[in-house]
């Protein structure tokens, strides 16, 4: 009877010796205390964007409305511009995704197949560059964009998003990956002849394409929470992506938290399904660079 | 020739602008960012008078104070979640959520729960008797910078603790066992063995959580401005007030310029840490 499975019994007893009881319970009750503090602002969201307009003011400070009212979303959606607010979001983040990856593809692959002049300098300076401040580089950056007349338009944002918070963590994630890539495999093209513009494409980006997937959708992701560089360039409500069009609704005399709350909540769960979809390989990239 | 567009990106995004913020710093400019001519140090003279002594102390406090917990609690959470117990999965879906939460967002709502008039906080912590009566938690340095502290600590935890997780999951599994034979348990082990042995991960966090925070801006600019009167404004929400408030360009240029020095030094210290762990690229 050799190769019969150890019983599952086995392994239990092997960590309850590991880890005593008081160990777990106390696990439990700080994973517990945490993750109700952790759903105490979604719930606040949630309820809050349930109050009927009628009675916002004397119910905005319960914790649950007398009369929750499912409707206020889609007046929500006709009286404020969320819509609009909605798709300058994706716009701006698509297009972000989209630069950052055509210009960060190459840019990775020279820097990890290549004997490119400055390899590691290069490196370096895309990394450093995550390291500052968006809303200090945007008081010189809003020069720039001023002299190249981007101030008021999506190409503006567009083109500092994926610089500055795109482009450097997506070169790095490819670079590390296309490191690891087989030499075997780049020279059993060689012997083909295939120039480096056709192994770029026709080799290396298919064999990465699940990073770069991945590369992509941390750019969305970091476009679509920038605050300082749309707060400054998207002057115009026409410009302003979600977070920036709920945010400029505060300064409003009387302040619609109800309605606020829920586009709250529509410009959170694109960000959280795409965490939930990403949740296995969240830390993959984090060496690469943060999310801000 | 593959690298060039990506550089001139870039340059174009960050390097110029880094570049420009040295010609701010040690120039005279105009309340409209038209530089007019060489101005020597006088810019961080000004700034020096103008407040920024209470900046760099809220700068330290913030930095500290959030990361500090933050590392302590995503410690003893990793260790939780590395635990055999049950619902671990949802417990670690669940201690994402924070992380998920575009930031603005979180401070828009942090902006409403801690009202004085309506917050919830208050309601709960009225429920709870924690608290006498409302308090404007957003009214005074005091308690504004506090109270944003917490959220920092809240929306840091998460990547904090599953890089750690990631960490204590690369441990072998015989190490501990064979430290429970010799009779280490329970916080012991952790703080004896555990701890040591994530010693990279450790390292890695704090440095990115430093440039993380002390980078940090939506919190603080949608909740308080930094006010009342520099009361709760660090370096990076003082050098956007200066330039686009106050039209204090020079001062902007300068107050930035210090902090790129901080920050440099976080950046080499990353990659040092990176070369010695990884050290596959760089």
């Amino acid at each position: 009877m050799i190769g019969t499975p150890r019983p599952r019994t086995d392994v239990r007893l092997r960590q309850s010796r590991v880890h005593s009881p008081g160990e777990l319970w106390a696990a439990y009750i700080l994973l517990g205390i945490f993750c109700l503090i952790t759903l105490f602002p979604l719930f606040v969201m949630v309820s809050v964007s349930l109050i009927p307009s009628q009675t916002l003011a004397p119910s905005l400070y319960h914790l649950w409305p007398a009369h929750p009212r499912l409707a206020n979303y889609i007046t929500m959606w006709h009286d404020l511009p969320i819509a609009h607010f909605l798709m300058n979001s994706l716009i701006i983040a698509l297009g972000s995704t989209v630069v950052a990856l055509a210009v960060g593809i190459p840019a990775g692959f020279a820097l990890s197949r290549t004997k490119v002049f400055g390899r590691r300098i290069w490196l370096f300076l895309f990394l450093a560059t995550q390291m500052f401040s968006p809303s200090m580089i945007i008081v010189s950056a809003y020069h720039v964009m001023s002299v190249l007349h981007l101030t008021d338009s999506y190409f503006g944002l567009i083109f500092l998003d994926s610089g500055f918070y795109c482009l450097p963590f997506v070169v790095w994630i490819i670079a590390g990956f296309m490191r690891q890539i087989p030499q075997e495999l780049e020279e059993a093209v060689d012997i083909d002849g295939a120039s480096s513009w056709q192994k770029l494409w026709r080799i290396f980006t298919p064999i990465a394409a699940p990073v770069i997937a991945v590369a992509g959708v941390y750019a969305f992701i970091a476009s679509w929470n920038d605050f300082a560089f749309a707060l400054t360039l998207a002057t115009s409500q026409s410009l302003m992506p979600l977070p920036i069009g709920v945010y400029s609704f505060i300064g409003a005399y009387s302040i619609q938290w109800n309605y606020l709350m829920g586009a709250s909540l529509v410009a959170t769960i694109p960000i959280l399904v795409l965490f939930l979809v990403l949740q296995r390989r969240l830390t993959s990239g984090i060496m690469a660079g943060t999310i801000r | 020739m593959y690298l060039l567009p990506a550089i001139a990106l870039i340059g174009l995004a960050v390097g110029y602008p880094i570049v420009h913020i040295v010609e701010m710093a040690f120039g005279n400019v105009n309340t409209f960012g038209t530089i007019m001519g060489p101005n020597g140090f006088q810019n961080f003279i000004g700034l020096w008078q103008s407040g920024f002594p209470i900046v760099i102390r809220n700068t330290a406090v913030w930095t500290l104070g959030i990361l500090i917990p933050t590392v302590v609690l995503s410690m003893a959470l990793a260790y939780s979640l590395s635990l055999p117990i049950r619902l671990q999965p949802l417990f670690r879906t669940l201690s994402i959520v924070p992380w998920a939460i575009p930031l603005t967002i979180v401070a828009i709502w942090g902006s409403m729960a801690f009202n004085a008039l309506y917050g919830q906080v208050n309601t709960v912590l009225l429920d709870l008797h924690l608290i006498s009566h409302r308090v404007g938690w957003l009214a005074t340095g005091k308690t504004s910078l506090p109270v944003m502290i917490l959220i920092g600590i809240w929306v840091s935890v998460p990547f904090t603790t599953l890089t750690l997780l990631g960490g204590i999951q690369a441990i072998p599994r015989d190490i501990l066992e064979a430290s429970s034979i010799d009779g280490a348990r329970g916080f012991e082990r952790f703080a004896r063995i555990v701890v040591p042995l994530i010693r990279n991960s450790l390292q890695l966090v704090v440095l990115i959580n430093l440039a993380y925070i002390f980078n940090s801006f939506p919190i603080i600019w949608v909740m308080t401005q930094g006010g009342p009167a520099y009361s709760s404004a660090t370096v990076t929400t003082f050098v956007y007030q200066l330039a686009f408030t106050d039209g204090q360009f020079g001062f902007a240029g300068a107050a930035a310029l210090l902090a790129f020095l901080v920050l440099i030094g976080v950046a080499l210290g990353y990659v040092a840490l990176y070369r010695k762990s990884e050290g596959s690229l760089l």
